[in-house]
């Protein structure tokens, strides 16, 4: 049985009288312990995917697990509790709260988990130990998306994911970025799932997902992914 | 512009309509709100200005002390600057209100076309004598209908005729007069006896031949504002020249009454001469008809005395034949008498011979019955004793039965026993036997023990035997004894026969003997039984003879009673009817004295009367002599209490009508700016974009300022055109229960109108330009990219580490982001705080004018009443009144005072009139008007010679304590005097100076001339009737209660109080409308803050506390800056609302600031619950978006 696995998903937004489908029909699986990318162009509906594994959106029909349990059924509070408990989530712009140092931005999620995981020990695990308590305006791009990925991990969640993580980065910035996503995955064993439009990026991982118009055209399991420093794009 | 840019500000007006409106609102709140208010004043003057010249008011009133002619009106109208003039007739009268009567003032209709129209309601306008129109308020109070007939009751003085053909009039209509605008309905003034109310005659139903008043209007007045200074100083130049005019009428109507009282006076003297005369006839006819009488009752009584003596004589005789028969009949008595006591003894003899025949006779019958018992008891024992033998003779044979068996069985037992002692003498002998031959054996040495078997069966068979002898010897012993037994018995019977039989032998001779001893007593009866017969007829004999003796006499008795009585009954008879003769004649004399005494008392009226009226026509003479010539009273409409109220009220309102929503216009204005620079600011990237397009910064700062102007000026403008007819139109609907002005309208105040538009839109527009001019200077790629967002800071707190170690995590964010934003927390506690402060400013306005009349009739002025006495009351009249006055029961106590209008003066030239009070005990006036120093707070008693001022007037003549000012009395001295102290007052303005003191200014003493009363009650019929008094007392020239000016206050106040309510409304609205903007700035500011912390797993409670704390602590600290700013609001408003004659104390409660500090806080905490719901609806894929 799969870690994660979306069945039959399908996602439809109503705007007044049109129906625009995000999702028709969205098959695939990941299991844990493996870095994931989903591929494609803008409007291929990863987001969407990302947005309901996340729990911020909910599915029109089908069936998401995780770790076996449905969450496209889940509602209200539970499905805060779930955002909460088992999503750690990355921003393409990072979104620090602007008034708090690094250190607090951490502690913000921290706070709200049970099993939390200290703050100041992911900032170190991140390789900020001497920035703990710049405010995000005093921070690089870079600096500022490892706090995220620093506050996605303090929730100690089942699930990291990451909405183009290193689309306003430059290239040896989002390097950087990537080098620690994969790390975090092979040494935590955490469950990554990232999604762009780069398909470079692609032979990092080790499940690699395509879509476009809704539908996933391909999945390709990678034996041997390459190490982020081979990557060139 | 380009088609695009427009298109672009179309969109954004449609896509930011949430915005747009709330601008658009704070505007129409604020301008029009502004406008209001107000317009509210202005419209209302314009009302009342124009149904007074709709109604053709007056604008100079003429009153006369002797009333007004129709050569007066001719005289008025030829007065340069005069237009019209009419005269009038009123009169107060009394009208039935149920319970009590209402006095109401009665005035003539004008003509058509003239002064002073009335202005019909309802029904239609009186035309016949009989009818009259009233205003809706006296239907009210009588509770009539049009229809109904109303009476009206004139209070007339001694020989004074009706003014009225008709009293009782037919309502044949409602109708308004704007010579009463204001209203008595709803006000307190009922309870102090002051006119409140009015009616309308036609003039056909007045008969007097003079006006009361001539109303004049002034030539172009009516096109002026009549609340206006210029059409003042019109007037008083007309009034100038009317009262020139005022000595020559005075004069004419002098000569014209007095003329006309004395040809009256003539007359009456002439009618009562006349009647003097007619008089002395009647009284000489009454004298000779009593005469008369007296010689009738004289003769009367001469005649009695003949008929007395003769009927003396009469009875006389009759007496003495009576008297003889007498004798003779007492004579008869003695003879009869003597016969009866022979009887008498005779008859007791016999009565004695009776009762001992009797005796004897009831002893032989005692001894008969006694005999005759005997013999039966003797007879019964015989009886008794035959039984016994009878018993004896029986008992004798059963002895004798039982006997006989018993000597049977004896005989047989004998026989029995001699059995029995035969054998047993056989087996004796056998035994002696065997034992003889046992010896035998025994000796023969023999075995015998066969013998002894032998013998012991013997010896047994003997015991055997003997043992059944001896129960049958004792049997025989037995049956002995019962045998002898038996036999005694029978021997002790025959004994008993024996004498039995004696006995009865004995009784037999007994009976014999009694029934012989009867029959002897038989005869002895019969013979006393005769024997009694005899002496009871001699008794009879005896009985009869002496009673026909006595009946004879008592029937001689009898016929000589009846004379006697027939004797008395003539006699009395005649005498009766000789003494009613006599009553008669001594009642007639009795009339004859009283007609004497009649006569007398008539004469002496009839005197009096002629006397009295002599001396009446004596003072009609010396009155006439003393009629002084009239004065006459100019009077503009100042003088017309409705009128000058209105003025009042109205001038109140504007005053309150500019401050208090020129800060509303302000929090308004600053809270739409803080959108729209908010707007700017979160459209850089755009306004970037456009840069870059090559558009300048004109055209794209445009988009914003028209964006900004549309919405304001649309607000403005809607806001004006509704709330410029809302608003005064409430305000006028609180205004019109207290004046009677029917028409009003509400046009476009184009001043107030251009004013408010344009502050608001150039205030907005300005501010909008501003952000703009921030943005535009900046280079477009610098716009492009994202601001960099507000950097977080430590704040100071931070520095502080002992104590921010204390707050928690998301209390130091909170505190953080409290400082981060330094202009919305400005801005927030700014909006919040005008909220709170117009809030307090309301209920501090309502407190501060719902204290005045306390602070200053509680506080201050104590007395309950004033009145003040005419200039021609001397000092020992002025005594007499102090005395009188304080005989009243109503009047508690007393002090007389000087009091007189004075002009004071300073230096630097500017004037005030005052009432000036010298009280003549400067201890007791404490009792009376506390004077407070404004700055030692403490109760000072007058003394020395400075002056002393209330506190309003210092101020308008800007002295202070030790500045000297000029006092001119009205009879133009002046004298200068120090100011020694400055007292609390709050109502009017008064001046004070102790006797000593007045004395040294003016070398002369001030003379009390009023009285300043304690009365035991306020109000109440007793205290109107008291006022009512005094006022009519022609030696007062002024009285006037403290209840009803009081009264007066309280209802000028209401009024305000409630439209300060309007305020406090709006004011509330305004604090909802700019929380919710604030709301909404600060959510829409932070949405992506807020969906980030929403993705990362907050709760929704949880993100709502995250945004609300900040909320609350800017709610607190704005509410509480507003309470501080409020109190400072209020007092501003106060100093700017303080009228002519009134000092408010600037007081706002402490619960007026729970209150409002409450408002404010339920509003905020309200928005801020409703903003929960808009947390909730952030949609979390904001957080995904780039940076706008």
């Amino acid at each position: 049985m799969a870690y994660i696995s979306f069945e039959h998903v399908t996602k439809q937004y109503k705007m007044g009288e049109v129906t625009i489908p995000a999702l028709s029909g969205v098959d695939f699986s990941i299991e844990q312990g493996q870095l994931a990318v989903i591929l494609g162009a803008s409007g291929a509906g990863k987001t969407t995917a990302l947005n309901i594994l996340g729990g911020m959106e909910t599915v029109t029909s089908g069936t998401v697990r995780v770790a076996g349990r449905d969450i496209s059924r889940l509602k209200g509070k539970k499905l805060i509790q779930y955002r909460r408990e088992d999503i750690g989530f990355v921003f393409q712009f990072y979104n620090l709260v602007p008034n708090l140092t690094a250190l607090e931005n951490v502690e913000l999620a921290a706070q709200i988990c049970a099993d939390s995981l200290p703050a100041s020990d992911m900032l170190d695990q991140v390789g900020l130990s001497d920035r703990k308590n710049n405010f995000p305006a005093q921070l690089s791009g870079g600096e500022q998306q490892r706090v995220a990925i620093a506050r996605a991990l303090a929730k100690n969640p089942r699930l990291l994911l990451c909405d183009e993580p290193t689309g306003a980065l430059d290239y040896q910035t989002g390097k950087q970025i990537l080098q620690l996503l994969q790390d975090t995955c092979r040494k935590d064993g955490m469950t990554v799932l990232l999604i762009t439009h780069n398909s470079a990026i692609a032979p990092m991982a080790d499940v690699v997902i395509r879509m476009a118009s809704g539908k996933v055209t391909d999945i390709r399991q990678n034996a041997h992914p390459t190490p982020i420093a081979e990557i060139e794009w | 512009m380009t088609k695009s840019l427009r298109k672009n500000i179309f969109r954004e007006i449609r896509g930011t309509w949430k915005r747009f409106l709330s601008i658009a609102l704070m505007a129409f709140l604020g301008a029009g709100f502004f406008a209001g208010i107000n317009a509210s004043s202005t419209d209302m003057q314009l009302a009342c200005d124009t149904y007074l010249d709709q109604q053709n008011c007056f604008d100079l009133e003429v009153m006369s002390t002797l009333g007004l002619t129709q050569d007066d009106v001719d005289a008025i109208l030829q007065v340069k600057g005069i237009d019209a003039a009419a005269g009038a007739y009123s009169e107060n009268v009394l009208v039935d209100i149920g319970e009590g009567e209402e006095k109401v003032k009665l005035m003539t209709i004008p003509e058509e076309g003239s002064l002073n129209q009335l202005y019909l309601v309802e029904g239609e306008m009186a035309e016949q004598a009989d009818e009259c129109v009233v205003p809706q308020s006296l239907l009210d109070i009588t509770g009539k209908k049009i229809g109904d007939k109303l009476e009206i009751t004139e209070t007339l003085e001694e020989e004074e005729e009706s003014s009225f053909r008709y009293t009782s009039l037919t309502i044949t209509g409602v109708i308004n007069s704007p010579l009463f605008i204001f209203s008595s309905s709803g006000s307190n003034e009922r309870s102090t006896g002051a006119v409140a109310d009015y009616l309308y005659v036609p003039a056909d139903n007045v008969t007097e031949d003079y006006f009361t008043e001539i109303y004049a209007t002034v030539d172009g007045a009516a096109q002026l504002d009549s609340f206006d200074d210029a059409y003042e100083s019109k007037i008083d130049n007309t009034e100038v020249l009317l009262k020139a005019i005022a000595e020559e009428r005075e004069q004419a109507r002098y000569d014209q009454i007095t003329g006309e009282a004395n040809a009256e006076i003539d007359d009456a003297q002439a009618e009562l001469d006349e009647e003097a005369a007619e008089g002395q006839r009647k009284l000489d006819d009454a004298q000779a008809e009593l005469d008369e009488a007296r010689q009738k009752i004289q003769d009367g009584r001469k005649e009695l005395n003949d008929s007395r003596l003769l009927a003396q004589r009469k009875f006389a005789d009759a007496q003495a034949q009576i008297d003889s028969a007498d004798g003779k009949i007492a004579d008869a008595w003695r003879q009869y008498r003597r016969s009866e006591a022979t009887a008498k003894k005779k008859r007791a003899e016999l009565v004695q011979q009776r009762e001992t025949v009797t005796e004897q006779l009831k002893q032989l019958k005692q001894t008969r019955k006694e005999t005759v018992q005997t013999l039966a008891d003797l007879q019964e024992k015989r009886a008794e004793v035959q039984q016994t033998l009878e018993e004896l003779q029986a008992k004798r044979t059963e002895a004798e039965q039982v006997l006989a068996p018993l000597l049977e069985q004896r005989t047989a037992l004998a026989d029995g026993i001699a059995q029995y002692q035969e054998a047993l003498d056989t087996y004796t002998e056998q035994l002696e036997q065997a034992q003889q031959a046992r010896e035998q054996m025994i000796e023969a040495g023999m075995d015998t023990t066969e013998l002894d078997a032998r013998m012991e069966q013997l010896t047994e068979a003997i015991a055997q035997i003997e043992a059944e002898k001896a129960v049958y010897d004792a049997q025989l012993e037995q049956l002995d004894a019962g045998i002898q037994q038996a036999e005694e018995g029978i021997a002790q019977i025959d004994a008993g026969i024996q004498q039995t039989e004696a006995g009865i032998a004995q009784m037999d001779d007994g009976i014999k003997q009694a029934e012989a001893g009867i029959a002897q007593i038989d005869d002895g009866i019969s013979q006393a039984e005769n024997g009694l017969t005899q002496i009871a007829d001699g008794i009879r004999q005896i009985d009869s003879g002496l009673a026909s003796g006595k009946a004879e006499i008592q029937k001689a008795e009898a016929e000589l009673s009846a004379a006697k009585r027939e004797l008395a009954a003539s006699k009395s008879k005649a005498y009766a009817e000789m003494d009613k003769a006599e009553q008669e004649l001594d009642e007639g004399q009795k009339e004859l004295e009283d007609g004497i005494e009649e006569l007398a008392i008539q004469k002496a009226d009839f005197d009096k009367q002629i006397a009295d009226a002599q001396k009446e026509i004596d003072e009609a003479r010396e009155e006439v002599g003393d009629i002084n010539r009239p004065t006459w009273y100019v009077l503009t409409r100042d003088g017309n209490n409705g009128i000058s109220s209105f003025d009042q009220d109205s001038s109140n309102l504007k005053k309150l009508g500019f401050t208090f929503p020129l800060i509303f216009f302000l929090v308004a204005v600053l809270i739409s700016l803080s959108s729209m620079t908010r707007m700017v600011e979160e459209q850089r990237g755009l306004i970037g974009t456009f840069q870059a397009l090559g558009y300048s910064g004109g055209q794209i700062a445009a988009k914003y300022l028209i964006y900004a102007a549309t919405a304001t000026v649309i607000g403005s403008i809607i806001g004006e055109l509704v709330l410029m007819r809302v608003v005064p139109q409430v305000i006028w609907d609180i205004y019109r229960t207290m004046y009677h002005v029917p028409i009003f309208f509400t046009p476009i105040d184009w001043f107030y109108g251009t004013l408010g538009l344009l502050a608001c839109a150039s205030c907005i527009i300005g501010a909008t330009a501003a952000a703009c001019w921030k943005e535009v200077r900046q280079m477009p790629a610098q716009l492009m990219r994202p601001k960099a967002p507000n950097p977080g800071k430590r704040v100071l707190l931070e520095r502080i580490t002992p104590l921010w170690k204390r707050f928690n995590f998301s209390q130091k964010v909170t505190l953080r982001n409290l400082f981060r934003y330094k202009k919305r927390f400005f801005m927030t506690i700014c909006g919040i705080a005008g909220c709170a402060a117009l809030i307090t400013t309301g209920f501090g306005l309502r407190d501060s004018i719902v204290e005045l009349i306390p602070l200053q009739y509680e506080g201050v002025m104590h007395y309950d009443m004033i009145a003040v006495t005419g200039t021609d009351v001397d000092k020992q009249e002025f005594a007499e009144m102090a005395k009188e006055l304080r005989q009243e029961s109503v009047v508690k106590d007393a002090l007389e005072i000087h009091a007189e209008s004075v002009k004071i003066v300073t230096e630097n030239g500017k004037n005030q009139e005052l009432e000036l009070f010298v009280p003549s005990d400067a201890k007791a006036f404490r009792n009376y008007f506390s004077l407070l120093d404004t700055e030692s707070e403490e109760e000072l008693t007058l003394s020395g010679d400075t002056i002393i001022l209330t506190q309003q007037i210092a101020e308008i003549m800007q002295v202070s304590v030790g500045d000297s000012i000029s006092l001119r009395r009205e009879d133009g001295i002046k004298a200068d005097v120090t100011i020694g102290a400055i007292v609390h007052n709050y109502l009017s303005h008064f001046a004070f100076l102790s006797k000593e003191g007045y004395e040294k200014l003016y070398g002369e003493t001030a003379d009390d001339n009023a009285f300043m009363l304690h009365t035991t009650q306020t109000i109440g019929e007793q205290i109107d009737a008291f006022t009512e008094q005094l006022n009519d007392d022609s030696r007062y020239t002024a009285v006037s209660a403290t209840q009803a000016a009081k009264d007066a206050v309280d209802d000028r106040f209401s009024l305000l109080d409630q439209v300060v309510w309007i305020l406090i409304v709006a004011a509330a609205a305004l604090a909802m409308v700019v929380l919710y903007n604030l709301s909404n700035i600060n959510i829409s500011e932070r949405i992506r803050e807020l969906a980030t912390i929403k993705v990362l797993g907050f709760y929704d409670m949880e993100v709502y506390q995250y945004n609300t704390r900040e909320s609350i602590i800017l709610t607190l600290l704005g509410t509480l800056a507003g309470l501080g700013g409020g109190r400072c609001l209020t007092e501003f408003i106060l100093k700017t609302m303080e009228m002519q004659g009134i000092v408010f104390a600037p007081t706002v409660a402490w619960k007026s600031y729970l209150i409002a500090g409450m408002i404010t806080i339920v509003f905020a905490t309200g928005i801020n619950f409703m903003s929960y719901f808009s947390l909730k609806k952030i949609n979390m894929v904001e957080a995904l978006k780039s940076v706008e």
